[in-house]
């Protein structure tokens, strides 16, 4: 098997993999863009984010800073020389995947961008922001220094992205609004063009409250009583604080066009607001090999 | 590559199963363990404030029954009073003479603000005896117990003479390192500034990359040899007066960053904050000590799987 060659000031060596990639962080196309919305109800976007010419991306990881998390939505959507795929169902509430402390989010899945591919992000505010700055944190295979396995490598990711790509499903709406003690019920219905699978849970409230995730096609609950029947328990007891995603141990397989249902009750005896995210990997119909 | 930040102070797993040990044998052998610096060397902690550039010797003296033992650290724990100005830290490992950092690192680029344990980018091995140097250069803020520093990992205990040779023989050709401009990095309002550094000691594996500041600013970072730079445009980095910018978590990169001995590398770092900036900036990760041909079966050799105990 032939690999590429690489000079070092050290000489010339053929078999050194990590060779192959280079870290590399993608942001939007206009250099430093602060995204700013001045007033509640504005937009921003379609923000392109170009990957390079000579080199595919995969991406893994999100980072952002920005003055007021509370009050954006994203959407993002990719275009690589397929079609234009949504990487969610609704927009997503931001603070649920990027968190109130500035972490690294590690997408569910890695997002394969081809060279010269375009990410799509779209932006909608409830209230004002005025600074926001973001970037992906990618690798970028070297396609010149690729060698055989490195080809075929990346030869299975391409096919492989074709049909799955992360994807973040929530509330039609935006959020769940509970009044006082009171309860609701939320529903995220998967498309009929491919399967979710359930990687990571986040979330961000206004106050405390219980809940749960029933599949209404399946019957499967996210948490079931001894006795078989479902029930509420505290969600910061499960998830965490601060939009921290939950990592399941198992991801969980939502068919196709089935419907979860998220039951909520109030415990903080206010009104509360939950805006929740589930993540994974969305895989359409099709042949995977 | 994407460890659970969040949960990276988790004790070490001491039931985990070896090859070729019974978990009785295993436990015998491995604790979980703290080791602070010498207390003669320098109290913590501190009951005045401090400046300039203070020794502290990690050793580790832990015998049992005679039999010496080695300690293998793989997180850090360091609070201090203050981060704002925090003082700049350089390991250096004694035994085998090595600095593990081409300059100063902000203390706050490595262990964060949040008193949480930082996971090395490589374990720190500190045999029988054997001494790791820290020194730290800067402002300590005297007073209450929040000035203080562990290494935790492991302890191996009646360790066979087989076990112990593999220990220290990773140690020989491996070991943490952190890479940073050699200057200190104190920008002018609105100004971009560039630094070269050359790839000197080894061969440089970057996994992390981390970065502190005084204000906001963007960052650039290129290969110089192989004319890659990291980056579509120039990556924003807010800085600790940024509202939820509180955690300094270290991003793990998605991919290794192999540099080469004798590889030059550019930060080109730009002022946003249009006041003087004081910038720290490092990649984190494993300087390999071998000949560039033997880089490849070395990584090979790393990824057995009784070696991931090292990595956790």
């Amino acid at each position: 098997m032939k690999s590429a060659l690489y000079k070092t000031p050290q000489g010339i060596i053929g078999d050194l993999g990590e060779i192959q990639s280079v870290p590399y962080f993608l942001t939007p196309n206009v250099p430093n863009e602060v995204i700013a919305l001045t007033a509640p109800g504005l937009a921003a976007g379609p923000i392109p984010m170009t990957a390079p010419f000579d080199g595919p991306l995969i991406l893994r990881s999100l980072y952002a800073n920005i003055t007021d998390l509370a009050t954006a939505f994203v959407d993002f959507s990719i275009q690589d020389g397929t079609e234009e795929r949504q990487l969610q169902n609704a927009p997503i509430y931001l603070p649920t995947i990027l968190g109130t402390y500035e972490r690294p989010y590690y997408l569910p899945q890695y997002l394969f961008i081809p060279e010269n591919g375009v990410l799509n992000m779209s932006l909608g505010s409830t209230a004002a922001f005025t600074d926001l700055r973001m970037c992906f944190g990618a690798a970028k295979l070297l396609r010149r220094t690729l060698d055989q396995s490195g080809k075929l490598a990346l030869d299975r990711i391409q096919r492989r992205s074709i049909l799955s790509i992360p994807y973040f499903m929530t509330f039609q709406n935006g959020s769940l609004a509970l009044g006082a003690l009171g309860s609701g019920t939320g529903e995220m219905q998967v498309s009929n063009e491919g399967t979710f699978l359930l990687r990571k849970i986040s979330y961000i409230s206004t106050g405390a409250l219980n809940f749960n995730i029933r599949n209404e096609s399946t019957g499967e609950s996210l948490f079931v009583a001894p006795a078989g029947q479902t029930y509420d328990v505290p969600i910061q007891t499960i998830v965490g604080q601060f939009g921290t995603p939950l990592d399941l141990i198992e991801p969980w397989l939502i068919g196709n066009g089935q419907k979860l249902l998220v039951t909520a009750t109030d415990t903080s005896n206010g009104a509360n607001t939950l805006y929740l995210t589930l993540s994974g990997e969305f895989i359409r119909n099709g042949d995977m090999r | 590559m994407t460890p659970n930040l969040l949960a990276d102070y988790a004790l070490p797993n001491v039931c985990e199963y070896v090859a070729g040990r019974t978990f009785d044998q295993r436990i015998q052998e491995v604790l979980p363990y703290w080791l602070a610096p010498r207390a003669a060397d320098f109290p913590l902690p501190l009951s005045t404030p401090t400046t300039g550039i203070n020794t502290f010797i990690f050793t580790n003296q832990n015998f049992q029954m005679g039999v010496p033992t080695t300690f293998v650290a793989t997180k850090s724990i360091m609070n201090l009073n203050t981060f704002g100005d925090s003082p700049r830290i350089r390991f250096r490992d004694n035994q085998n003479n090595r600095d593990l950092m081409n300059y100063w690192v902000s203390a706050t680029n490595i262990f964060g603000q949040a008193g949480r344990g930082y996971q090395l980018p490589e374990p720190l091995i500190i045999d029988a005896n054997a001494d790791l140097q820290m020194q730290t250069n800067g402002f300590f803020q005297s007073g209450t117990a929040s000035n203080r520093m562990y290494l935790h990992g492991r302890q191996y205990y009646l360790m066979n003479g087989a076990r112990r040779a593999e220990i220290l023989e990773r140690k020989r050709y491996i070991s943490p390192f952190w890479l940073t401009p050699e200057a200190d990095v104190n920008l002018s309002a609105n100004t971009t500034t560039s630094y070269q550094v050359k790839i000197a000691q080894g061969h440089f594996r970057g996994l992390q990359i981390q970065v502190a500041s005084t204000s906001a600013l963007t960052f650039k970072i290129t290969d110089v040899l192989r004319r890659q730079t990291l980056m579509n445009g120039a990556t924003p980095f807010p800085g600790p007066n940024a509202q939820y910018n509180v955690g300094m978590y270290p991003n793990w990169q998605s991919v290794s960053f192999m540099l080469p001995q004798g590889s030059v590398l550019r930060f080109e770092l730009t002022d946003l904050s249009g006041a003087s900036n004081k910038v720290s900036i490092a990649i984190a990760g494993q300087m390999l000590y071998c000949p560039i041909r033997e880089v490849q079966p070395l990584l090979r050799d790393l990824a057995k799987p009784w070696k991931m105990e090292f990595e956790a």
